[in-house]
């Protein structure tokens, strides 16, 4: 199996050292950057498989890098990491194209695990991820609701519980009786909705819970 | 649709200044139109009265609009040509009509005004020049001139554009100075509460964050040095976003509060997830009591470094799963300590109509799920 080329865009020295020294075997960090202008660049030069995606960072965070190499470069996925799990930020990165979001606690194992899924086109939710999207779509008025879009399906709504409780995809799919491969599916759908659904609904959802 | 946003304040009082003045011109020709046309002699073609009255009157109101809605195009070479040019015309009607009396009253003035508007002094000297060189012309071609009249007439168009130029251009550099002191002194309230907010950040972590990392290179045992930076992490969260246990009545805030305590007892890490929120009762806070058994279990007794705390209140039911993936143990054959808890939780919901449901095996670690109806 080829290793998975990986980015990471961080502007934290420790961090990025970290990640470096822990990721398993089959990651390949191909390149490293701490700002966002240099990210884009060196990213559109070395097209790695995933980039590790800080949320905070100055001059616009990780929502711009992915804004501005994601419509080129539809084949590259990204991962967003953060330490703060703040909820509109975190939204803010998934809604612009992240394929998951991960909280810098996660293990080394995890991280690996989370990467290889994002590599191969999954959507790697984290338990906090997983809650914020339960109470989004729970709190979007029935009369904004698009069918589509708006609403989680009873299935992916236990899928997201699920995660939220701490369980594995793997885990998931024993509890549920399906297999991982269906378990991957309802967490790809939600993360079409998130990225496709009502707007203004959720910044709005976004700024009301920062305000609480 | 109007592109004024970008149009300061002073040149808009100064273009309404223009469009008046510009309206009363061409009321003043309309006026001296209608009493010619109505007069003793009528001229000869009143149809070229007519059309110079309705080219003023529609001028004006083009002017007017312009002013509204597009200001810069006031502000072109070629507007103030064309300007010029319906204002020869204006000059010249009268000797059209075949008539040895002029009807153009006060209204050439207007396109002097214009002139100052759009260039000041320079505008304002081109377009007396222009104006001037048209009377002149007037004045040694045609019949329906008069010399004191017309050369006063060169005189206040020249003088009047000087100073009016020389006016607007005061009251412009004027107003530049005044909005150039204000920009500077936003700039400087700005600054001075972003320093106010750095100092309070400052004294903020001095006062948390410094004196942890100190007390983190006395300890010497690592456990405690965990415990300092996980109580540090949470209060620096919650300082930073808010999202702290703070509202009494809060399930959601309880349950935070809840982890967080544990997370200080006991060397573990809580992943604490909370979706939805309700008005915390005897029932709920019995609810979060027996999550905390849970939990205080699974630190103890699961041998992991995290596990996880979900809460979900909604409508009807509010949920609590507490999973650890330690050391579970065979419900059937439990040591007597831990089936003191298990039971403890059960009795404790039960009390006030809840559920418990403890699901545990040796390789799966345990979930303690509590559920609770919302009144």
């Amino acid at each position: 199996m080829m290793a998975v080329r990986v980015f990471i865009v961080d502007d934290h020295d420790l961090f990025r050292s970290g990640v470096r020294a822990e990721v398993g075997d089959g990651i390949e960090i191909v390149g490293v950057a701490s700002e966002v202008e240099p990210a884009i660049e060196l990213i559109r030069e070395r097209l790695p498989d995933v980039v590790l995606l800080d949320v905070h960072m100055p001059a616009g965070g990780g929502r711009v890098v992915i804004e501005s190499i994601a419509p080129d470069h539809p084949e590259i996925a990204f991962l967003a990491l953060s330490a703060s799990d703040a909820a509109e930020d975190v939204v803010a990165v998934v809604r612009a194209g992240a394929r998951g979001y991960v909280t810098k606690t996660i293990s080394p194992g995890e991280l690996s695990e989370a990467i290889r899924r994002v590599a191969v086109g999954d959507a790697v939710f984290s338990p906090m991820l997983a809650g914020f999207v339960l109470d989004a779509f729970s709190s979007i008025p029935v009369a904004d609701i698009d069918p589509d879009l708006d609403q989680l399906t009873p299935r992916e709504r236990e899928v997201l519980q699920h995660i939220a409780r701490g369980y594995t995809y793997r885990e998931i799919g024993e509890q549920l009786f399906i297999s991982v491969k269906t378990v991957e599916t309802h967490v790809s759908s939600v993360l079409r909705k998130l990225q496709l659904s009502n707007r203004h609904e959720l910044s709005r959802w976004a700024q009301d819970r920062k305000l609480i | 649709m109007k592109d004024t946003s970008g149009t300061p304040e002073i040149e808009l009082v100064l273009g309404r200044v223009v469009v008046g003045y510009r309206v009363v011109g061409a009321v003043w020709l309309a006026i001296l139109g209608v009493i010619t046309l109505a007069g003793s002699a009528p001229p000869e073609r009143s149809v070229v009265v007519v059309a110079t009255m309705l080219v003023v009157g529609a001028w004006a109101v083009l002017t007017g609009w312009l002013h509204r809605s597009h200001p810069s195009t006031l502000r072109t070479w070629w507007w103030l040509a064309a300007d010029v040019g319906v204002t020869v015309w204006t000059l010249f009607s009268s000797d059209l009509a075949g008539m040895d009396v002029s009807f153009y009253g006060g209204y050439p003035m207007s396109t002097v005004f214009m002139g100052v508007y759009s260039f000041a002094i320079a505008g304002g000297l081109a377009t007396a020049t222009a104006l001037s060189a048209a009377t002149i012309v007037r004045l040694i071609e045609s019949v329906g001139s008069d010399p004191t009249n017309d050369s006063g007439a060169v005189l206040i168009y020249l003088f009047g554009g000087i100073l009016a130029g020389w006016a607007v251009g005061v009251i412009r550099r004027g107003d530049r100075l005044r909005s150039e002191a204000e920009e500077a002194l936003a700039e400087e309230r700005a600054s001075r509460a972003r320093a106010e907010e750095r100092a309070e950040m400052a004294a903020h972590l001095h006062d948390s964050v410094l004196q942890t990392l100190a007390m983190i290179q006395r300890t010497e045992k690592p456990e405690e040095t965990v415990g300092l930076a996980r109580r540090q992490e949470r209060e620096l969260r919650s300082w930073l976003f808010g999202d702290g246990p703070t509202d009494e009545d809060s399930f959601a805030a309880a349950v935070r509060a809840m982890t967080a305590e544990i997370e200080d007892l006991f060397p573990v890490r809580i992943q604490t997830v909370v979706v939805g929120d309700v008005r915390l009762d005897a029932p709920l806070e019995a609810l979060v009591k027996a999550g905390r058994e849970a939990s205080v279990n699974a630190a103890r007794h699961a041998g992991v470094e995290e596990f996880s705390v979900y809460a979900e209140a909604g409508d009807e039911t509010a949920k609590l799963y507490v999973r650890d993936r330690g050391s579970g143990f065979d419900p059937e054959a439990v040591p007597e300590d831990r089936k003191g808890i298990a039971e403890s939780i059960r009795r404790r919901m039960e009390r006030h109509g809840g559920r418990a449901t403890i699901r545990s095996s040796p390789e799966g670690g345990t979930e303690v799920v509590l559920e609770q109806e919302v009144r």
